[in-house]
C-alpha cells in the first residue's frame, strides 16, 4: 500500500495520498503534515459518503474528483473495502492522474486480492459515523400565475428582486413563489407573506428593507 | 416563461449538457429534464452537501465542482450556486473540460453580476 501512495506522490501535481480501509481507518498516508489525522478522518467520512452515493446510482462508477480553488481531491475504490484518496494541485490533468493510478493499482490490486483469505462477495458498506444527509423531497410544482389578479404584481416583484439579487433572482423568485403557493390558491392578500419569504432569501437586512420598500405599491393596502 | 425556465434553457444550450437537475440544498427539486429525477436528486444533494463539508473542514475558499467519472465520459458533474446544486449529466463522449469551463463561466457570471448589482446599490446609498 505504501508503494501505491509513493508511486502516486511521484506524479507531478500530486501533493499526497492515503489508503483508507473500511473498519480499520487510514492504513498509510504520505500527505503533508498540515493534514492532521482528525481532519483526514473528517474528510474521509465525506469522501466515502460521496463515493457510496455515486455507486448506488452508477454501477459503472470509476472514480470521483472534487475541485476546489486550492486543491483537487480524488477518491477511488480499488477493493471492496479499500479506497485510495489523493490531494492534487487544482490544475492537475485528470487523465494523467487516472492513468498513473491504473498502472500503480494493477500490481497492488492483484497482491491485495491474493492476501484476502475470504474476500467478501458483496461490497461492504463503510462503517462510519452517521452524518445526517439532506433528504430529497418532491419536485417544486411551479404554479402558473400568467393570468389573474396576481399576474401583474408577481411580474413586477420578480423584476424588482432582480434589481436586488441580480440574475440569481431567476431561480430564487420562482423557487420561493412555488413554496409560498404550495397546497393553496394564493390571493393578493397573501402577498405580504411572499415578500417576507423573499426578504429572508435576500440575506442582507438593508437590501431586504429596500426590496420591501420597492414592492410596497404592489401589496394590498393594510 | 419563468425565470427558472430561462436559467434551465441557458444550461441546456451549453455544449455537452445531456440531462440536468437543479436542487436546493435541502433536496427540493427546482427544475430538471429527467424522466425520474428523485434518485439523481439524492445524489446531487448528497454529493454537493459533502463536498461543501470537505471545503469547510479543510478551510478551502471555493467548491468548484464534483465529478462522478463513468465510462465514455457519461459523467455526472455537480456545481454549487449559493444554496442550490446543479447536476449535469454529460452527453456520451462530449468534451468534459470544455463543458466544465462553459458551465463554470456561466455560473461565475451569475454570481458576479449579483455582487456587482449589490455593490452598485451600496454605492448609490
Amino acid at each position: 500500500m505504501q508503494q501505491l501512495i509513493d508511486d502516486l506522490k511521484s506524479i507531478p501535481g500530486v501533493i499526497g495520498a492515503y489508503v483508507f480501509r473500511t473498519n480499520e481507518g487510514v492504513r498509510c498516508s504520505n500527505l503533508p503534515s498540515i493534514f492532521k489525522p482528525e481532519r483526514i478522518a473528517e474528510i474521509t467520512k465525506s469522501l466515502i459518503k460521496i463515493h457510496t452515493a455515486g455507486k448506488q446510482n452508477f454501477a459503472d462508477l470509476v472514480e470521483v474528483f472534487i475541485n476546489y480553488e486550492e486543491s483537487l481531491l480524488f477518491c477511488r475504490q480499488f477493493t471492496p473495502s479499500d479506497y485510495v484518496m489523493a490531494v492534487c494541485d487544482p490544475g492537475m490533468n485528470l487523465g494523467v492522474l487516472a492513468m498513473s493510478l491504473n498502472m500503480a493499482l494493477e500490481e497492488v490490486t492483484s497482491r491485495v486480492e491474493a492476501e484476502e483469505t475470504s474476500p467478501p462477495a458483496v461490497q461492504e458498506e463503510p462503517q462510519l459515523e452517521e452524518v445526517e444527509d439532506p433528504v430529497p423531497t418532491e419536485a417544486v410544482a411551479t404554479p402558473s400565475f400568467e393570468n389573474g389578479p396576481l399576474a401583474k404584481p408577481l411580474e413586477e416583484m420578480s423584476k424588482l428582486l432582480a434589481k436586488i439579487l441580480g440574475p440569481m433572482a431567476l431561480i430564487v423568485f420562482d423557487d420561493t413563489v412555488a413554496r409560498w403557493a404550495a397546497g393553496r390558491a394564493p390571493t393578493p392578500s397573501d402577498l405580504p407573506e411572499l415578500v417576507d419569504s423573499l426578504c429572508q432569501e435576500i440575506d442582507d437586512s438593508e437590501k431586504a428593507k429596500r426590496y420591501q420598500e420597492l414592492v410596497q405599491s404592489f401589496l394590498p393596502a393594510a | 416563461m419563468t425565470g427558472v425556465q430561462r436559467f434551465a434553457n441557458r444550461i441546456e444550450q451549453i455544449k455537452g449538457v445531456g440531462n440536468y437537475i437543479v436542487a436546493r440544498n435541502d433536496g427540493q427539486i427546482v427544475i430538471h429534464n429527467l424522466e425520474n429525477p428523485e434518485k439523481l436528486t439524492s445524489l446531487v444533494t448528497i454529493g454537493g452537501f459533502h463536498s461543501v463539508a470537505i471545503q469547510k473542514t479543510l478551510g478551502f475558499s471555493d467548491f468548484g465542482y464534483l465529478i462522478y467519472i463513468r465510462p465514455q465520459n457519461q459523467n455526472l458533474i455537480i456545481f454549487a450556486l449559493d444554496k442550490y446544486y446543479i447536476g449535469i449529466l454529460q452527453k456520451i463522449d462530449s468534451n468534459q473540460t470544455q463543458l466544465i469551463e462553459d458551465v463554470s463561466r456561466f455560473l461565475f457570471n451569475l454570481k458576479n453580476q449579483k455582487k456587482t448589482n449589490n455593490t452598485s446599490k451600496e454605492e448609490e446609498h
